[in-house]
């Protein structure tokens, strides 16, 4: 039987990729940082991987405050959160380098001075660090490819 | 919701000196993993530093996942009268459970005095499933019946260190600088190099 593959909703048949074989790789250097105050979280995230030469890797348990937030939303509409502060609860995401410098998309949830809930993917930017923000980054280091 | 661009960026200033260096970071090329779960009854404090102690850990980033709280204490961080940092932990709030762990981050680390210190941001949900969330206050904070479980990735040595900070005046986790000394030994006999 085969799987249940989930279509868009027009029900186009969209051809599966000739060469589906998914990345493999493992996990290498652990890194922990403390960001100062106004600098931007996503930028620094990627400026962290440039100084440390990691190409890829995964954002980890971090936590910290923000003095203001923006997040982008599926849609691709921006909710900017007023501070200060904006404290970050959860945050995912990953850096990859394609052919460049490196890239961070990282989203999550926060809460506001008043303790309101927000989520979505956070604007490099957009969003500057209040008092302080621990990151923790797992690089990701791919394997050859298989001939 | 608001048009990119809208709303702008704006910088905060500290009531101290402006380090020149923005950020403090640590690689390392080895590190161990743990995964363990909290322990009912008992804090989110106790629950990890009884596990990281357990393994001869005194630095590391963990993820919490799952799992009850019976009772959270929490803060938030706003601006706060007659105080000069530019934004300040508020007073705590007090949640009585069942409470939801949906996810959150931590650190480990030594705080001013050398003694185990747990930083942990959480988003949680109340008994009607409403969210909320913020600062958690680890010793104060109670698990319930069924234990968040916790991934640790663990620094040698003592690595994270809580350190004045003279721009925020605060006190904060920091990356730990040579010859910042080691663990203070407890009671309990723990000794970390």
């Amino acid at each position: 039987m085969s799987p249940d593959l989930s279509t868009p909703p027009d029900g186009a048949d969209i051809p599966l990729p000739p060469d589906a074989a998914p990345e493999s790789g493992h996990t290498g250097r652990i890194l922990y940082a403390r960001v100062r105050p106004n600098e931007d979280l996503v930028q620094t995230i990627e400026k962290l991987c440039l100084q440390h030469g990691f190409a890829h890797a995964v954002v980890r348990g971090s936590l910290g405050s923000l003095s203001q937030c923006c997040l982008e939303l599926h849609t691709g509409a921006r909710v900017d959160v007023p501070g200060p502060a904006v404290e970050m609860l959860t945050l995912m995401g990953e850096v990859r380098t394609e052919g460049g410098a490196p890239q961070a998309r990282i989203s999550g949830t926060v809460a506001d001075p008043v303790g309101r809930i927000f989520a979505g993917r956070f604007v490099p930017g957009r969003n500057p660090v209040c008092i302080t923000f621990e990151i923790n980054l797992e690089e990701w280091l791919v394997d050859s490819p298989i001939a | 919701m608001s048009p990119p661009g809208d709303v702008p960026v704006r910088l905060l200033k500290h009531p101290g000196p402006v380090a020149a260096q923005r950020w403090d970071s640590m690689a390392c090329a080895r590190s161990r993993a743990f995964r363990f779960s909290l322990i009912p009854g008992r804090s989110l404090y106790d629950g990890i530093v009884n596990a990281m102690t357990a393994a001869g850990v005194s630095a590391a980033a963990l993820t919490l996942t799952g799992g009850v709280f019976a009772r959270v204490e929490y803060c938030l961080a706003a601006p706060r009268v007659g105080r000069p940092q530019v934004a300040g932990y508020t007073d705590p709030e007090s949640m009585s459970g069942p409470i939801g762990l949906i996810g959150a981050s931590a650190t480990l680390g030594l705080d001013v005095e050398g003694r185990l210190m747990v930083h942990c941001h959480a988003l949680l949900a109340d008994p009607d499933g409403q969210l909320f969330g913020g600062h958690v206050i680890p010793a104060a904070s109670i698990v319930g019946a069924v234990p968040p479980v916790v991934f640790a990735r663990a620094f040698e040595g003592a690595a994270i260190r809580q350190r004045y900070d003279a721009e925020t005046v605060m006190s904060i986790f920091h990356p730990a600088q040579p010859g910042e000394g080691s663990m203070r030994t407890s009671s309990e006999g723990l000794h970390v190099s």
